[in-house]
């Protein structure tokens, strides 16, 4: 496909234009080579980050330090004498994460909500999860957000040249104004000291010139301070690729300097576990003094989107297609991921509980981030928790087969 | 005066491209100089849709019923499509994967999985995108090896792809490539002969499912490819092969495909594209809803055209070349997502699901999407790994995790 769209006409074009010297601000990046792939870091900050396949890191001590970092009685013992880790995994989904930060308030309101050792995100999902790990006090902020913004608050639309010529078709920096006025100096505190008692907050961006996920350790980051890395991991992890320029990242490798391309993580998972991040680590834990058997996690996957999609005739044009493409893609994907993290959670022994927005809730919106209709989600969410949500026990499609065949 | 003659033909050539990018912004992202209306089937149509003059040859299947077993097999069979018949000791079924020109790994695969004596009659075979151009074939048996063995080792750029940006602009055509090559490669590949073969093999109750995805319905649709070359009609040659391109259409490279359907007593249109959209492998939930497979072995074979993923690539700061990586890098962690799911159902289902895929250190480069060198050098890295036996793993989960990390 890259090949396909790298000989279209169009990108000729584009290359004649620029040629031509119409433009004369391309910018030259510095990509990492191939062997360093992995390797690089971003201002010496070793522990803020892992790339997802990568081994022996920082941020992986870290996570498992964690354990060691909590006080006794932060997190309740099962029956099975087993220590319960809640963890907290918010999807991406764009306005549809309305319905996720509704659901975040019922159930504080409904009263079980419980204090997450993590909390993941990935795109709209890494807007919520500061707000979700910093725990209900954070609510009210969550439901501003999200009941307040129009698309206006989200983008600004780039001309026809701009965007045919340039890295994406809209502009994001009315998000990023968004994310610079809720992130504030105080709540990188706040999250900083969480981060010290032991807890942890993750958000997942797509590195698009490997392929590959990127889990951000955003304690760690605000340990150190760095807001403005803080925001733009967020950023980055909530950038549509096409739709919103990919944030470019300037990171070192053995002592020379290169970029990265950072696009929305929804490109590669729609939500994540820490299974990727610990897999393989059970000799370094064992040696930290960490018994294995003697915890176990809980997983709350919320999926900001619909299992079953709707119909929408499709215009005969590239956009309308593409478009559509891509939702049918992200359909599936979504679906995909959690028959992953339940084939992992499985084997971890974890238990599973995930959320997804009900097929016969579909209100209707006028714009692509439409207050009215994210008011209507966030209400459902909170409408379904309050009373206590019926979480899925099992992934869309497996409920009945796992029940006949489990035992 | 030459100075003067360039900086005006300079200016001229700006102004030109300048107003051709306006009209190509215009058509392709606003949809303004769109000359085709479409007559869509009316949402709440979309599950009566039928082929005028054929019977129930199609089943339009959700996310979630696709992979739910009951839900599969009563909509495939009760209400539409007629049953398989596994008369043979153990139901052998071949699902083959979406992956372009990677379709060469497959092709190998199957070529010398016959040269190593033990391939197996298919009971079932299902094939979506690059994998439905190789089902047919592999359906109709080891005869047409060759056929399979040719489609990815004498095709290329040439024979695929055509390009013309006045007609993509002038006559309104939704993608950048168009299919024609493709389709006049099929018209001799897919003969009389190979559909009359499969018609009677459908007699016989064997079953070959292609997919496709029903753009406006988000949902991917199963077709009965036995049950329409049984039919016999040129018409219904004309659907089989529309059929097996409009799987293996990548949205806005290649235009989608519009099928004629009737519904209610009037014709509409629906626009179909490459089936893996909707999903990158499928069969499982066909198979396991029947009674014989209660009582029977069950193998399912499954092959990926496609390593787990891609080897780093830097990406320019252009649109297009984003929107490139990004859809291969869906596609790659969608499909990772898919081997999970064929991965829990086999182990509820108590189903042998053998996985191959293409080894992460075949590192052949390539030039183009079709390079027919690339390609040749997948088909015999297939053939000799299949000849060789051992190319099947049963352990998906940990082969799907262990190759992850880069470089491997």
């Amino acid at each position: 496909m890259v090949k396909v769209l790298r000989k279209s006409p169009i990108w000729i074009l584009a290359v004649v234009f620029m040629a031509l010297a119409l433009s004369g601000c391309a910018t030259v990046r510095h990509p990492v080579p191939f062997d360093m792939v992995g390797k690089t870091q971003v201002d010496d900050m070793a522990e803020i980050r892992i790339m997802l396949g990568t081994n022996n890191s920082e941020l992986q001590k870290s996570a498992l330090r964690s354990i060691l970092e909590e006080s006794k009685g932060d997190y309740p013992v099962d029956s099975d004498g087993k220590k319960v880790y809640p963890m907290l995994c918010i999807s991406g989904g764009s306005a549809n994460g309305a319905y996720g930060a509704g659901l975040l308030k019922g159930w504080s309101k409904e009263g079980t909500r419980p204090k997450f050792k993590v909390v993941t995100g990935v795109s709209t999902g890494a807007i919520t999860s500061p707000m979700a790990f910093l725990g209900k006090d954070y609510d009210d902020l969550a439901e501003q957000l999200y009941t307040s913004m129009s698309t206006k608050d989200v983008m600004t639309m780039k001309g026809p040249i701009r965007a045919l010529l340039g890295d994406s078709l809209a502009s994001n920096k009315p998000l990023a104004k968004q994310l610079e006025k809720y992130i504030t100096p105080d709540i990188l505190v706040k999250i900083a000291e969480e981060h010290k008692k032991g807890r942890r907050l993750y958000v997942g961006t797509a590195y698009l010139d490997a392929q590959r996920l990127v889990i951000w350790d955003m304690g760690a980051i605000a340990v150190r301070g760095d807001i403005g890395l803080f925001r733009k991991v967020i950023l980055a992890s909530a950038a549509i690729p096409m739709m919103f320029p990919p944030v470019i990242l300037h990171v070192e490798g053995n002592g020379s300097a290169y970029d990265e391309m950072h696009v929305d993580g929804g490109t590669i998972t729609q939500v994540f576990t820490l299974y990727g991040v610990l897999k393989g680590q059970e000799d370094v834990a064992k040696g930290m003094g960490i018994d294995h058997s003697s915890i176990k996690g809980r997983v709350y996957i919320i999926r900001n989107g619909y299992v079953e999609p709707g119909y929408k005739v499709v215009k005969d044009d590239l956009a309308s297609i593409a478009g559509q493409m891509f939702d049918t893609m992200i359909n599936t994907q979504g679906i995909g991921d959690t028959y992953r993290i339940y084939a992992q959670m499985q084997k971890r022994g974890n238990d599973y509980n995930l959320a997804y927005i009900p097929g016969d809730f579909r209100p209707e919106k006028k714009q692509e981030f439409d207050p009215a209709q994210m008011r209507k989600l966030f209400d459902r969410g909170y409408q379904d928790a309050v009373k206590g949500y019926n979480w899925y026990k099992s992934p869309p499609g497996l409920e009945k087969a796992s029940e006949d065949a489990l035992r | 005066m030459e100075d003067m003659k360039m900086a005006t033909k300079s200016i001229l050539s700006i102004i030109i491209i300048a107003a051709l990018l306006v009209a190509g912004w215009l058509y392709l992202v606003k949809g303004y100089i769109s000359m085709k209306i479409r007559h869509a089937v009316p949402p709440q149509l979309t599950y009566n849709a039928r082929i005028p003059g054929i019977k129930d040859v199609r089943v339009i299947i959700d996310p979630i019923r696709l992979i739910k077993r009951e839900n599969t097999y009563d909509i495939m069979y009760k209400s539409a499509l007629s049953k398989p018949k596994f008369s043979n000791p153990e139901i052998n079924a071949l699902s083959i994967s979406g992956g372009g020109a990677n379709g060469a790994y497959g092709a190998g695969i199957l070529c010398g999985w016959t040269k190593a004596g033990d391939r197996p009659v298919f009971d079932v075979v299902t094939g979506v995108s690059t994998g439905a151009l190789i089902a047919p074939a592999a359906f109709a048996g080891t005869s047409y090896d060759s056929l399979i063995k040719d489609i990815y080792t004498n095709i290329s750029d040439a024979d695929i792809m055509k390009q013309n940006f006045i007609d993509f602009l002038l006559e309104g055509r939704p993608s950048i490539l168009d299919t024609q090559p493709l389709r006049n490669v099929l018209k001799k590949a897919v003969s009389k002969k190979l559909i009359d073969e499969i018609a009677r093999e459908h007699v016989k109750g064997r079953r070959l499912y292609i997919a496709t995805t029903n753009l406006d319905a988000r949902r991917g649709v199963i077709w009965d490819m036995g049950a329409i070359a049984t039919v016999g009609t040129p018409e219904s040659i004309e659907l089989f092969r529309d059929v097996m391109i409009a799987s293996a259409s990548i949205p806005v490279a290649f235009p989608p495909v519009m099928i004629k359907v009737e519904a209610d007593g009037r014709i509409y249109e629906e626009m179909h594209v490459d089936g893996s959209v909707a999903t990158q492998s499928f069969g499982s939930g066909i198979i396991m809803g029947s009674d014989e497979a209660k009582t029977k072995k069950v193998n399912f074979y499954l092959i990926k055209n496609g390593k787990f993923a891609d080897a780093p690539e830097q990406v320019p700061l252009k649109i297009w070349d984003i929107a490139g990586a990004a859809f291969s890098t869906l596609m790659t962690w969608q499909s990772y997502g898919d081997i999970f799911r064929s991965h829990m159902l086999a182990k509820y289902e108590n189903m042998n699901l053998y996985f191959t895929f293409i080894p992460q250190e075949f590192n052949e480069p390539r030039k183009g999407e079709f390079d027919l060198d690339y390609m040749r050098k997948l088909f015999y890295r297939g053939f000799r790994t299949a000849q060789s036996g051992g190319y099947w793993t049963r352990d998906t989960e940990n082969s799907a995790e262990e190759v992850i990390a880069p470089g491997k």
